[in-house]
């Protein structure tokens, strides 16, 4: 046990669990951010007004 | 799935045994009906004005874009950024309070099961609102003729928009054992997020950019006009899987160190 965690009273198994909880979260966060920036590079918009008010005529696409 | 029903039954009783079912359900519904009423007098207003004017061979005013779209994105937006932590604020602050939440983190239920039920419990009540909210709606089909088409996306939005506030609202009632500040920085969080869109006005960078995306309110813009755009979709639903993978976290870590 090094001195710094006998000071702080955790065991080396206390701090690896830390560590684990901390890497999972980290992960699941950037698996979250990366599907957002994904969908975002491949939107799609389903206009339900009865005019297509705000959706783009294919003409002028 | 029949203990996360178990548990949502226990919670939605434990909210309708209390006034703050009520109370919310109260509040929401005169607020509502003001806004209503107040948006419909004006509708009424201009197309009598525009009706005079020999209506100048525009389309008539269309009640779905000057009585509902204001309606849901400018007013009711906020109004649950106030209600929601009302809500939300007991799930877990009041079992640790209590003291039952030992009995919940040892009970043979895994923890995902009793979050997913309080999630449940704390959504029909949101149901509920939604459902009060619509039936004001309805009222505009007994005398004019809104189209009924948007009023899909205007129903999926709220329900995402509240899912997410609800979501993070529980993460933020698993810090503490009161409800008031569970509540209070419920409410601050909601608002911050809320307003973080400001960003958008004077900053075109990366990070206003990204700021931007992370505010509720960008993302209920399409909705509340009546389309469904799937990054919104997406964006709801990653804050209301963050907010219950958080709380599964935060519950894991009140078993660590108790």
């Amino acid at each position: 046990m090094a001195w710094k965690d006998r000071l702080t009273g955790r065991s080396g198994q206390q701090v690896v669990t830390g560590a684990n909880f901390a890497l999972y979260t980290l992960i699941v966060i950037a698996l979250i951010v990366l599907v957002n920036w994904f969908v975002n590079n491949h939107d799609k918009r389903w206009d339900m007004t009865p005019n297509k008010k705000y959706s783009l005529s294919d003409q002028t696409r | 799935m029949r203990n996360v029903m178990a548990v949502a039954g226990k919670e939605l009783q434990a909210y309708f045994h209390s006034p703050i079912a009520y109370l919310v359900m109260t509040v929401y519904t005169a607020i509502c009906g003001f806004v209503f009423y107040s948006s419909t007098a004006f509708f009424a207003l201009q197309s009598l004005r525009m009706e005079a004017q020999g209506g100048m061979g525009m389309p008539p005013l269309s009640l779905n874009e000057y009585v509902i779209r204001p309606i849901l994105g400018g007013v009711l937006t906020v109004v649950l950024l106030f209600l929601i932590p009302l809500i939300t604020m007991r799930l877990y602050a009041e079992e640790k309070r209590s003291g039952t939440i030992e009995l919940l983190l040892t009970s043979p239920l895994t923890d995902m099961e009793i979050i997913l039920g309080k999630y449940l419990g704390a959504m029909t009540l949101f149901l509920v609102l939604e459902a009060l909210t619509f039936l004001y709606f309805t009222i505009l089909f007994i005398y004019g003729n809104p189209n009924a088409k948007p009023l899909i996306a205007n129903a999926l939005g709220m329900l995402l928009y509240g899912g997410a506030l609800m979501a993070l609202g529980m993460w933020i009632s698993t810090f503490t054992k009161n409800q008031i500040i569970a509540g209070a920085v419920g409410l601050a969080a909601f608002l911050l997020l809320y307003l973080l869109d400001w960003v958008s006005a004077y900053s075109q960078s990366t990070v206003g950019q990204v700021m931007s995306y992370l505010a509720l309110t960008t993302h209920f813009e399409n909705f509340s006009k009546g389309v469904i755009q799937l990054s919104d979709v997406v964006y709801y639903l990653s804050v209301v899987m963050l907010g219950i993978f958080l709380t599964a976290r935060s519950v894991e870590a009140l078993k660590g160190r108790p």
